[in-house]
C-alpha cells in the first residue's frame, strides 16, 4: 500500500472513532444537569414537564406583554423566534424588523399555538437528550449505581392460575428462582448491563441494574407475560360501541381507567381499545373494538419473532412463525372467515385489526400500531418465556455503585495515574523518538476502544475496565516486541531503514500468535459466560483488535514516517547517544 | 543466518532450565499448600457468590421519643411529611395528623402530641418534612419510648464513616441509597453458616450505634439475600473457559507444535491455580471481580508464553548449529526475550499498582490479585514454560526437515 493510503486509512478511522465517540462526548459535557434529570423520567413525567414549562412560559410572555410590550424578548424563549417565522410564513404577514415580546407573541394565531410551540421545544429537547442518553457508553451498577427495584411474587394471582394453591416455602423460592433466570435473561440479553439479581428473604427480588430511575423501565423487564392473543373482531357492535363513547369518553371509562362495558354487548364479547402511540410515544386510544371472547391462536404458539419493515409504508411490522399446531388452528381459523376482520390483543390492548384476506397458515406478519422500540420489544418477550410466577414492583429506588462511591472515585484516580506513569515509563526507556510514538499508538487504542464500547451501547463495568487494562498492556506489548526485534537488528548492524523493515516483520507472527490466542479465549468467553465475563470477555477482543492495528499498522507508519531509506533521518529507540 | 546466537551463547552462559527443578518445587509446594487450604477452609466467598445478609439503615438523628400508657390504643404512623397519631378507644376512632405546614418542626409535633396524653421527649430540633418513615411504622405506643427520627439535609455522614464503622467485620459492601444527603446506605455482609439474621443485624447495628449513636440509627429494611451468582451461571463460565482452553490448545498446535500447546496449556494452568491458591492461602473474598482477574490473567499469561515460544520456533528454524540443542535454544530464547517480558510486566505492573495502593474494598481487592497474577505470569513463563518444553520435546522430537522456512510478514 501506498503512503498516502496508509494515511488516508488512519485518518479515517481516527475519523469514524470521533464520529462514535460523539453521543458519548455531547451527553457527558454539553448536556445540561437540569436536561438529564428531566430526560431520566418516563416518557408520561416528560409530557407533564414539557406541558408544564409551556404553560409557564406562556403565562410568563403575557405577564410581560403586560408590562411592556416592546420589551425585548428575553434570552430562554430566543428559540421561539424561529418557530415565529415559520409562522408567519405559513399565516402571511410580515416579518417585524426587531423582536419585540408583542410582535413574537403577535406572530402566533393563537395562545395553544404559542403554548405548543413552547411544548414541542421542551418535548424534542428531552426526547433528544433520551434518545442520546440510550447510545453513550454508561458506566454500570458497580462504578456508579443505578436502580434498585424490589419484587415481590404475586401468590394471589398463582393461587388463581393454579386452583387456589398457594405457594409456600422452597415451593416458592424454586418459582422465584426460576423467574431470576428469566429476568437475568431477558435484562441482559447481550450481556453488557451486569445487572445484580437476587432473591430477597423468601418471595422477594431484589434487581439492581444501571442507569436513572425510570419506571418505564421495570415495566419494560416485567413486561408482558407474553401474553398476546388473536381474536375475531365483531364489525356492528364495534361501530355500535364506538358512536356511543367516543364522544363521550368520561362515560366510557371508570374511575380506575377500566372499560365500562355496555348492557347491550351479550356474554362472550370483550371490549378493548385500539390505541396509537403520540408523540411521546405513549398510548392513546384511537377507538374501541368489540372482540370474541375466544382466542384464536395463543402467542404460545409462536416459535420465532423478528422484527422488519414493511416495504411499501415503511412502517415497522412483525413476522411471526406458528409452531405446526398453531399453523393448523390459525389455517383452518382463517380459511372460514376470509373477509371478516382480526385483532391482535397485546396486554388487553389491541394493536392491530387487519381483514383476513386469505387463509394463512404458519407465517404471520402483522402490521399495526407498533413502533420499532415496541416491535422489538415484543419479538423479545415472545422469545423468552414467561414467569413461572408473576411479579409486582413493590418499591423502586436509586442506589449508588455497589462497590461504594468512595472507593470507585479513588479508583478512577489511581487509573489515571496508572496510565500517566505508563506513558512515562514508555518515553523513559524508548527516549523522544520510539516512546512517543509507542504513547500515540497507546492513546488511539484507547480512543478506539471506547468509540466502539460506546457505539455498541456497553455499560462500562469494572471487569470491562479490566479487560481495558489488559489490553493497554498488551497494546504496550506489541510496540516493546517490536521494538526489541528493530533494536537487535540495529545492533547486528543493520541500517536504521533495514532494521524497522526487518523488526516489524519479525514481529509480526509474534504479536499475531499472542495476540489471536488472546481473541480465541475472548470470543468463546463472550458467548459461554455469564454477565461479569462476559462485559470482560467483549471488551478484550474489541481491545485486541484495535491493538492489532494500532501497532502492526499505525506504528508502522510513524516509523516510516521518520525513517528514510537514506538514513538522513531516523527514530532514537532510546536516549542514549550513539 | 544467525551467526551472532552461539557466539552469544557462549559469552553469557546463563541457563534458565538449570533452574528448573527449584521452580517446580516451589510453585508445586505453593498449589499443594493452595489444595490443602480450599479442602481445610474453602475460599472465603463473598456475597456475589453466596447468601447473606442485607440491611437498608439510615442514619437520621432522633427528634423525639414517645411514649404512652394511657387505657386506649395509640398508633403513630407517616404519611408523606406528616405524622399521625391513631387512638383507639371505646369511644372509637380518632385520628389527628401533624402535617408539616402547621407543625414545622419537631418540638412543635412532640408539644402536639403531649395535648393528647403522649408523654414525648424532645432530644433534637428537627423539621417535620423530613420524618423518616419506613420500618417500624404504624408503630403502636408503649410505655416503653417510641424513636421518631428526622433525616437531616446536609451529607453529615460520608459512605466511607459507615465503610469505617464497620471495619471490624471484614469485606462488607456499602452502598449509597437515593440522594446522597439523606443518609440511607446498603449494607450487604456474608454470614457465618447457621448465623441467624438476629444475630447479623446485632452485629452491624451495634458497630453503627457505637460510632453515631444507637438512637439515630433507622433499619428500613434487613434480609438475607441469595447469591448474585446462580450455579447454572457459574457452571456455563466454566464451559467457555474449558472450551477456549481447548481452542487455544488446537490454535497453538497448528501454528506451533503439539509440544507447544501442552506446555503452554499447562503453564496456564499453573497460572490460575497459583493465583487461586494465592487468594486461598491470603484469605482474599472471593467476588465477582475475582473472576475478572482470574480472566485478565489467562489472557495475559498465555500471551507471555506464545511470545517466548515464537522466540524459540525462530530460532530452531533460523540456526543449524544449535538445531540438535534444543535445550540450548529454548534457554537462548528465554533470554532474548528478556527485555521484552521485563518491560512489559514493568508497564503493566505501574498502571496496576497504584490500583493495589490507593484503592479500597473490592477495587484494591482486584488490583492485588492482578499484581500477584501478572508477576506469576511472568515467573511462568519464564521458568515453568520453558522446562514443561524441554520435557515435551524429549516426547516429541523435532523432526528437522519438516520445519519451515522462518516467516516475515507485513501488513504494509
Amino acid at each position: 500500500m501506498k503512503k498516502t493510503g496508509r494515511v488516508l486509512l488512519v485518518l479515517l478511522v481516527i475519523v469514524v472513532a470521533a464520529l462514535l465517540l460523539s453521543p458519548t462526548i455531547r451527553w457527558y459535557f454539553f448536556v445540561p444537569q437540569t436536561v438529564k434529570d428531566a430526560a431520566a423520567g418516563s416518557n408520561e413525567s416528560i409530557r407533564d414537564y414539557a406541558r408544564g414549562q409551556a404553560s409557564r412560559g406562556v403565562h410568563a410572555l403575557t405577564s410581560l406583554l403586560r408590562e411592556d410590550r416592546n420589551s425585548e424578548v428575553p434570552a430562554e424563549f430566543e428559540y421561539l423566534i424561529g418557530e415565529a417565522e415559520g409562522q408567519i410564513k405559513e399565516n402571511g404577514g410580515e416579518k417585524p424588523e426587531d423582536w419585540t415580546v408583542y410582535s413574537l407573541l403577535s406572530a402566533f394565531p393563537t395562545e395553544s399555538a404559542l403554548f405548543e410551540a413552547i411544548e414541542s421545544h421542551y418535548r424534542d429537547e428531552l426526547l433528544d437528550a433520551k434518545k442520546l442518553s440510550g447510545n453513550v457508553l454508561q458506566l454500570g451498577l458497580d462504578l456508579r449505581g443505578g436502580m434498585s427495584v424490589v419484587l415481590e411474587a404475586d401468590t394471589e394471582a398463582y393461587a388463581e392460575m393454579h386452583d387456589g394453591k398457594v405457594p409456600e416455602g422452597g415451593e416458592l423460592t424454586a418459582l422465584l428462582q426460576d423467574d431470576i433466570e428469566i429476568l437475568t435473561s431477558r435484562i441482559d440479553q447481550f450481556g453488557v448491563s451486569e445487572p445484580d439479581i437476587r432473591l430477597q428473604g423468601s418471595d422477594q427480588i431484589v434487581v439492581e441494574v444501571p442507569g436513572e430511575t425510570d419506571p418505564e423501565r421495570v415495566d419494560s423487564f416485567l413486561m408482558g407475560r407474553g401474553s398476546l392473543t388473536f381474536h375475531l373482531v365483531d364489525s356492528a357492535l364495534t361501530n355500535r360501541v364506538n358512536n356511543d363513547y367516543l364522544d363521550n369518553l368520561s362515560r366510557a371509562f371508570d374511575e380506575h381507567g377500566e372499560i365500562i362495558v355496555p348492557q347491550y354487548i351479550p356474554s362472550g364479547y370483550i371490549v378493548a381499545g385500539y390505541y396509537t402511540e403520540d408523540e411521546y410515544g405513549i398510548d392513546e386510544l384511537q377507538q374501541f373494538v368489540v372482540l370474541d371472547e375466544n382466542v384464536v391462536v395463543d402467542g404460545i404458539h409462536l416459535t420465532s419473532a423478528r422484527t422488519d419493515t414493511d416495504g411499501r409504508t415503511g412502517r415497522p411490522v412483525v413476522d411471526f412463525h406458528l409452531d405446526s399446531e398453531g399453523a393448523e388452528i390459525f389455517y383452518d381459523f382463517t380459511s372460514r372467515h376470509i373477509g371478516d376482520q382480526l385483532a391482535v390483543l397485546m396486554d388487553g390492548r389491541v394493536k392491530s385489526v387487519a381483514t383476513i384476506n386469505d387463509a394463512i397458515s404458519g407465517d404471520v406478519q402483522l402490521s399495526g400500531s407498533f413502533t420499532d422500540e415496541e416491535a422489538r420489544s415484543l419479538a423479545v418477550t415472545l422469545r423468552t418465556a414467561s414467569l413461572p410466577i408473576a411479579l409486582t414492583a413493590v418499591s423502586e429506588q436509586g442506589v449508588g455503585a455497589t462497590l461504594g462511591d468512595d472507593s470507585v472515585s479513588v479508583a478512577m484516580k489511581a487509573i489515571a495515574i496508572g496510565f500517566m506513569l505508563v506513558i512515562i515509563c514508555m518515553l523513559a526507556y524508548y527516549g523522544l523518538g520510539a516512546g512517543l510514538i509507542a504513547d500515540a499508538a497507546l492513546l488511539l487504542n484507547l480512543v478506539m476502544m471506547v468509540a466502539v464500547l460506546s457505539s455498541l451501547h456497553f455499560t462500562l463495568t469494572l471487569s470491562s475496565i479490566a479487560g481495558l487494562v489488559l489490553t493497554l498492556g498488551m497494546a504496550i506489548d506489541a510496540n516493546v516486541i517490536i521494538y526489541e526485534r528493530i533494536k537487535e537488528e540495529m545492533k547486528a548492524g543493520m541500517s536504521n531503514f533495514d532494521a524497522v523493515r526487518i523488526g516489524f516483520g519479525r514481529a509480526f507472527w509474534t504479536i499475531m500468535d499472542s495476540n489471536v490466542t488472546t481473541i480465541i479465549a475472548a470470543i468463546v468467553l463472550s458467548v459461554f459466560g455469564s454477565s461479569t465475563v462476559k462485559g470482560f470477555a467483549n471488551t478484550l477482543a474489541i481491545g485486541v483488535a484495535c491493538s492489532l492495528f494500532t501497532s502492526l499498522f499505525v506504528s508502522h507508519l510513524l516509523f516510516d514516517f521518520f525513517v528514510t531509506e537514506d538514513g538522513r533521518r531516523c527514530v532514537k529507540m532510546s536516549w542514549r547517544k550513539r | 543466518m544467525r551467526e551472532d546466537v552461539l557466539e552469544e551463547k557462549m559469552r553469557r552462559p546463563f541457563d534458565i532450565l538449570r533452574w528448573r527443578y527449584l521452580a517446580m518445587a516451589i510453585s508445586g509446594l505453593f498449589i499443594l499448600s493452595g489444595i490443602v487450604l480450599f479442602f481445610v477452609l474453602g475460599f472465603n466467598t463473598g456475597i456475589d457468590f453466596g447468601s447473606g445478609y442485607s440491611e437498608r439503615v439510615q442514619i437520621a438523628p432522633l427528634g423525639f421519643t414517645a411514649a404512652y400508657d394511657g387505657t386506649e390504643n395509640a398508633v403513630l404512623s407517616v404519611e408523606d411529611d406528616t405524622l399521625v397519631l391513631t387512638l383507639r378507644g371505646v369511644e372509637g376512632v380518632q385520628s389527628i395528623a401533624f402535617s408539616a405546614s402547621e407543625y414545622p418542626s419537631s418540638s412543635d409535633v412532640a408539644a402536639a402530641l403531649a395535648e393528647y396524653g403522649v408523654e414525648t421527649t424532645v432530644v433534637s430540633e428537627q423539621k417535620t418534612a423530613n420524618l423518616v418513615s419506613g420500618f417500624g411504622y404504624p408503630a403502636l405506643l408503649s410505655s416503653s419510648p417510641f424513636r421518631v427520627n428526622f433525616s437531616t439535609d446536609t451529607v453529615d455522614v460520608t459512605i466511607e464513616d459507615i465503610r469505617e464503622a464497620l471495619s471490624p467485620l471484614g469485606s462488607v459492601n456499602v452502598q449509597t441509597v437515593g440522594e446522597k444527603d439523606e443518609g440511607i446506605y446498603q449494607i450487604k455482609m456474608t454470614v457465618e453458616e447457621n448465623e441467624s439474621q438476629n444475630s447479623a443485624e446485632s452485629k452491624v447495628n451495634s458497630l453503627l450505634a457505637a460510632t453515631f449513636g444507637g438512637e439515630n440509627i433507622v433499619v428500613q429494611q434487613s434480609d438475607f439475600v441469595g447469591p448474585k451468582f446462580s450455579s447454572s451461571l457459574f457452571k456455563d463460565s466454566l464451559v467457555g473457559l474449558l472450551i477456549a482452553l481447548v481452542l487455544i490448545l488446537l490454535y497453538v498446535a497448528i501454528r506451533f507444535r503439539f509440544a507447544y500447546a501442552v506446555s503452554s496449556i499447562l503453564a496456564l494452568f499453573h497460572d490460575v491455580l497459583a493465583m487461586l491458591s494465592f487468594i486461598l492461602i491470603f484469605r482474599l473474598e472471593v467476588s465477582a471481580t475475582t473472576v475478572a482477574a482470574v480472566l485478565t490473567i489467562i489472557g495475559y499469561s498465555i500471551n507471555n508464553t506464545i511470545v517466548i515460544f515464537d522466540r524459540v520456533r525462530e530460532n530452531i528454524k533460523a540456526d543449524n548449529s544449535l538445531r540438535k540443542d534444543v535445550d540450548a535454544i529454548i534457554s537462548l530464547s528465554v533470554r532474548q526475550s528478556l527485555t521484552r517480558t521485563i518491560m512489559t510486566s514493568l508497564t503493566t505492573l505501574v498502571a496496576i499498582v497504584p490500583l493495589a495502593l490507593f484503592g479500597s474494598g473490592d477495587i484494591q481487592a482486584f488490583a492485588i490479585n492482578l499484581t500477584w497474577g501478572i508477576i506469576a505470569g511472568a515467573y511462568s513463563s519464564n521458568f515453568l514454560a520453558p522446562a514443561f518444553l524441554h520435557y515435551f520435546h524429549r516426547v516429541m522430537p523435532i523432526d528437522v526437515e519438516k520445519e519451515k522456512k522462518d516467516e516475515e510478514y507485513s501488513l504494509v
